[in-house]
C-alpha cells in the first residue's frame, strides 16, 4: 500500500482525502514555522506603512498600524489552532467521560445529566461564552475554558449513543462473564469500537472551535491585543475593509483553508483504515 | 425438461422469445453470467463464474450453497440489485424474451426503463431479514399500497380491498387491524408473511426469495415454506428460492441448483439431487444437513459418556423472570413474563439441551444462569461459584468478539483478568488453546473481521474454555454458520467436551442438532417448561402435543 495508501480507495486516488491532506499540511506548516520565524516582528508597528497594499516586501500588505499581515497570519494561525485543539481536547475528554457513564449505566443519572446537556446545547454557544467571559474576564485561557465546556455536550451525545449501541452487543456480555470490571469494559472494550464516529466528531469539533475562536476574538472577547489570532485580525481589519481588503483576506483564507482541509479529511473519517 | 435447452441453445441470441417447451413456457433464462468485485489490494474477485440456468412458468427452482457460493449474487443480478462496484458480464438474462442484461450504454438505459416497468409487477423479491426489509416508519398499509400505486390505477377503496385480500392469502386473518400497525408491532413470522403478501400483491410471474426463512425458528419456517409453495401454485408464479438449507428446499422445489465458489456444481430435478446425487460436494452437503438418529449413536454414545457423574454442576430452582416494559416517566410499568417457574439440574459432564421457538425464553434463562440478569425470582446455584466458572459461547460470532482487538488480545483477556500469569505464560496458554480448537497460530495477530464465521466461532470457543470453566453455556452456537461448518464446530464441541469432561447447556431451535449432541433435552414454550427427558426418549416418544409439533410429527 505504501505510506500514502490511506489516500487511495479501490486503487484510485481519493480526491477528498488528498486535497484535505494538502490543505491541512499547508496550514500546519505555516503555523509551525510561525512559532519560530516570521519575516517581520508580528507586533512591530510602522507608522509610515499604514494599510500598504501587497508588495514584494510585504506579501499580504500591512494593516492599520503598519504591521506585516503575513507575519501576523503565521503567528495568529498558531494561536487559533492552539485554541481549537485545546477546546476540542477539553470537550472530547469531558464528553467521553460524561457520555460513557450515562450511556453505559443509564438510569436516573442519565436522564438528569442528559437534560442538563440538552439545556446547555439549546442556548447559543456564543451567548454562553459571552456570559462566561464577562464573569471570569477575557483572555486566551478564559476563552479556551469557556469554549471547552461548551463543546462537552456535543461530544457527550456522540459517545453516549455509541455506548448505547455497543453495550447491548454480545462481546460486552462476554467480557462481564470473563470478569472484566465496568471501567475496563467502558474504556478498553467499548471506546475503541466507537473511534470512527468519535474521529468525525473531533474533526467537526475542531472546525467549530476555530470558527468560534474567530467569532469570540472578533467580538474582542478572546485573544487580547496586540497578540494576533485569525479572528482578532478579522476584527481589526473590519473598519478598513474598503481601503485595505488585504488585511482581511489573508486571515480569512487561512481559516478557510484549515476548516476546509479538516472537513475534507473527516468526510472519509468514518471508514477505518488499518 | 430443459435438457434440450442447455445443450443446443448455448449460442442462441435474442430469438429465445416465447419459445415453448412442452406445455411450459420459458420465463427466465440466464446465460453465462459472471460477477466480480474489485479488491482493495488491486485485481478482482470473481464471485459468480459462468452460471447459466433457466426457469419455466410456475416452476419452483431452488439454489443451494454455502455462504460465499454466489447464490444470492446470481439472483440479485436478475433483479438488477447488484452492488454498485460489481462488474457483471453475461450473454444475456432473458425475462420472457426481453434481455435484462444490457452491455452498451444505450442497452443499459433501455434495461433500466424495462426494469422499472416489471419490478414489483412481474418480478418481485422477498429478503432474508423481514425487520430491515420493511420500512420501519411506514404503516403496513402504506408500504403495501406502494406497488399498487406504481403499477395499477386502482382507487383508494379498491386498493384497500386488494391489500386485505393479499394479506388473507398470506394467512393473516385480521388484515384490517394490521393495516395501521408498524412493522415492529409484528412478530418475525408475521413480518415475513406481510413481505410475502406485498411481493405477491400484483400477482408477479417471478418471485425471488433470498433465504426468507433463515431468520425464523423451526415451526415458523415450516409454515412460511408451505405458504410460499401454496401461494406460488395458486397464482402460477415461478419462484427462485435461495437457501443454504437443503431440508427446506426438499419440501419446496421442483428443481435444484447446487452452487459452490461461484459455479454450478450440479443441477437437476428434486429426485435426482436427493436420491442420486452425482457430485461429491452435493453428497457432502446432504450428509451435513440430514442427520439421522443412526449417525447420532456413532457420535454421542461412542463417547462413553452415558455414565455422567452424579455431582450436580447447576441447579435451577423455580426461576421466574419478568421484564418491565415501557418504563416511561408517566406510564405505568407493564410486566411481561419471560420465564416462569422453570426448574432443572445439570450433572457434571452432561450436555443438557434447551429447545423451543424464538421468544420462548430460552435465551433469558441462559442470562439468568450466567448471572447477567440479577433481577429474577427463584434460585440458581452453580458448582463451587468460583470466578469465571461459567462461560458462554454466543450465537453470532460477529458481535460476541471485540472487533477492535486482535485475536491474541481477546484470548489472553480472561487470563489477564483472573490469573497472575506472566505475559509468556499467557501466550503459551493461548497457543495451546488455539491448537485445541484447530486454529493456526498466526490468527493471534489478526482482527476478528479478517476471519471466517467458522474461525470466529472457534475463537469464541477458545476464549470460553481457556479458563477451564465448570459450566459452558452455548447459545445457538452453530445456527449462524453454514451446514458444513456447523458439523465441524459441533464435532469440535463434542471432542472438547469428551476430552476435558466439560458440562454444556446447549440452547438451540434446531432439533436435528440437539438430537445429535445432547444427553437430555428440555422443551420450552412461552417461558414455561413443556417436557424434559433423555434425548432419544423425547425424540422417539414425545408426550406433549407441542413437542410433536416441534418435531414435525402431526
Amino acid at each position: 500500500m505504501g505510506a500514502f495508501g490511506w489516500m487511495r480507495k479501490n486503487g484510485k486516488l481519493n480526491i477528498n482525502r488528498s486535497i484535505g491532506f494538502v490543505l491541512v499540511l499547508f496550514a500546519v506548516l505555516v503555523s509551525f514555522i510561525g512559532c519560530f520565524f516570521t519575516p517581520y516582528d508580528p507586533n512591530a508597528m510602522n507608522a509610515e506603512l499604514k494599510n500598504a497594499a501587497p508588495s514584494f516586501l510585504h506579501w499580504f500588505g500591512t494593516d492599520n498600524f503598519g504591521r506585516d499581515v503575513f507575519s501576523r497570519v503565521m503567528k495568529g494561525a498558531g494561536t487559533t489552532f492552539l485554541v481549537g485543539l485545546s477546546v476540542v481536547a477539553i470537550g472530547a475528554v469531558g464528553g467521553c467521560l460524561l457520555g460513557a457513564f450515562t450511556g453505559y449505566f443509564g438510569g436516573k443519572a442519565d436522564l438528569i445529566l442528559m437534560r442538563i446537556n440538552d439545556a446547555v446545547a439549546a442556548i447559543p454557544s456564543i451567548l454562553l461564552a459571552l456570559v462566561f467571559v464577562s464573569v471570569f474576564g477575557s483572555g486566551t485561557w478564559q476563552l479556551i475554558a469557556a469554549l471547552g465546556i461548551l463543546f462537552i455536550p456535543s461530544f457527550a451525545r456522540v459517545v453516549r449513543s455509541g455506548f448505547l449501541v455497543q453495550k447491548e452487543l454480545d462481546y460486552v456480555k462476554n467480557a462481564r462473564l470473563m470478569g472484566a470490571g465496568h471501567l475496563r469494559i467502558m474504556f478498553v472494550y467499548i471506546l475503541p469500537n466507537i473511534r470512527g464516529s468519535l474521529l468525525s466528531a473531533l474533526a467537526i469539533g475542531f472546525n467549530n472551535a476555530v470558527l468560534s475562536e474567530a467569532a469570540m476574538s472578533y467580538l474582542s472577547l478572546g485573544v487580547q491585543p496586540p497578540d494576533a489570532s485569525l479572528g482578532r485580525m478579522l476584527s481589526e481589519a473590519q473598519p478598513y475593509i474598503f481601503r485595505a481588503q488585504w488585511s482581511a483576506v489573508a486571515p480569512g483564507m487561512m481559516i478557510l483553508i484549515s476548516v476546509l482541509g479538516v472537513g475534507l479529511l473527516s468526510l472519509e473519517g468514518g471508514e477505518k483504515h488499518g | 425438461m430443459d435438457k434440450k435447452h442447455d445443450s443446443s441453445e448455448d449460442n442462441g441470441c435474442l430469438t429465445v422469445k416465447t419459445e415453448t417447451v412442452g406445455a411450459c413456457r420459458e420465463l427466465l433464462r440466464v446465460k453465462n453470467l459472471s460477477i466480480s468485485f474489485p479488491m482493495p489490494t488491486g485485481g478482482r474477485k470473481t464471485v459468480v463464474d459462468g452460471v447459466s440456468y433457466s426457469l419455466t412458468e410456475g416452476e419452483i427452482l431452488g439454489i443451494a450453497g454455502e455462504s460465499g457460493s454466489g447464490k444470492s449474487m446470481s439472483a440479485l443480478a436478475v433483479m438488477g440489485l447488484l452492488p454498485e462496484n460489481a462488474l457483471r458480464t453475461c450473454d444475456g438474462i432473458f425475462f420472457d424474451g426481453t434481455n435484462l442484461c444490457g452491455r452498451s450504454k444505450k442497452e443499459k438505459k433501455a434495461e433500466e426503463i424495462f426494469r422499472s416497468v416489471i419490478s414489483g409487477k412481474d418480478i418481485s423479491m422477498i429478503f432474508q431479514e423481514p425487520l430491515t426489509s420493511l420500512n420501519p416508519v411506514l404503516t403496513i398499509k402504506k408500504q403495501m399500497e406502494e406497488p399498487l400505486l406504481l403499477h395499477t390505477g386502482l382507487s383508494g377503496e379498491e386498493r384497500n380491498k386488494v391489500i386485505i385480500e393479499a394479506l388473507s392469502q398470506a394467512e393473516l386473518k385480521n388484515g384490517e387491524q394490521l393495516l395501521h400497525l408498524y412493522p415492529h408491532h409484528l412478530s418475525g413470522g408475521m413480518r415475513q408473511r406481510v413481505m410475502i403478501a406485498m411481493a405477491m400483491i400484483n400477482k408477479p410471474r417471478l418471485l425471488i426469495a433470498d433465504e426468507p426463512t433463515t431468520a425464523l425458528d423451526a415451526v415458523t419456517e415450516r409454515e412460511i415454506v408451505a405458504l410460499i409453495k401454496r401461494i406460488a401454485r395458486e397464482n402460477h408464479t415461478a419462484v427462485i428460492f435461495i437457501s443454504h438449507d437443503l431440508g427446506v428446499l426438499k419440501e419446496l422445489c421442483d428443481r435444484l441448483i447446487i452452487m459452490k465458489d461461484g459455479r454450478i456444481v450440479e443441477q437437476g430435478t428434486k429426485a435426482q439431487i436427493f436420491e442420486a446425487p452425482r457430485e461429491a460436494y452435493t453428497r457432502r452437503l446432504l450428509q451435513a444437513t440430514v442427520k439421522g438418529p443412526k449417525e447420532r449413536e456413532n457420535t454421542r454414545t461412542a463417547n462413553g459418556n452415558g455414565e455422567s457423574s452424579e455431582t450436580t454442576v447447576l441447579s435451577v430452582d423455580h426461576v421466574s423472570v419478568a421484564y418491565k416494559r415501557n418504563p416511561g416517566l408517566l406510564k405505568k410499568t407493564e410486566k411481561k413474563q419471560a420465564v416462569s417457574e422453570v426448574s432443572f439440574s445439570v450433572r457434571q459432564g452432561e450436555i443438557f439441551g434447551i429447545v423451543g421457538e424464538s421468544g420462548c425464553g430460552k435465551s433469558t434463562l441462559l442470562k439468568v444462569i450466567s448471572g447477567l440478569l440479577p433481577e429474577h425470582d427463584g434460585k440458581v446455584t452453580c458448582g463451587s461459584g468460583k470466578k469465571a466458572g461459567i462461560q458462554m459461547v454466543f450465537q453470532d460470532p460477529y458481535t460476541s468478539l471485540n472487533p477492535a482487538k486482535r485475536v491474541g488480545w481477546i484470548l489472553e483477556e480472561p487470563l489477564r483478568l483472573n490469573t497472575a500469569l506472566t505475559k509468556e505464560e499467557r501466550h503459551a496458554r493461548v497457543c495451546e488453546m488455539l491448537k485445541e480448537t484447530e486454529l493456526a497460530e498466526d490468527v493471534i495477530n489478526r482482527y476478528v473481521a479478517e476471519l471466517s464465521g467458522g474461525q470466529r466461532q472457534r475463537v469464541a470457543i477458545a476464549a470460553a474454555l481457556i479458563m477451564k470453566p465448570e459450566l459452558v453455556l452455548l447459545d445457538e452456537p452453530v445456527s449462524a454458520l453454514d451446514v458444513t461448518v456447523q458439523a465441524q464446530i459441533l464435532n469440535l464441541l463434542l471432542r472438547l467436551q469428551r476430552e476435558h469432561g466439560l458440562t454444556y447447556v446447549f440452547v438451540s431451535h434446531d432439533m436435528a442438532v440437539v438430537r445429535k449432541i445432547c444427553d437430555r433435552v428440555m422443551v420450552m414454550k412461552k417461558g414455561c417448561m413443556v417436557e424434559c427427558g433423555a434425548t432419544e426418549d423425547l425424540f422417539l416418544r414425545p408426550k406433549e402435543e407441542y413437542t410433536k409439533k416441534l418435531l414435525g410429527i402431526e
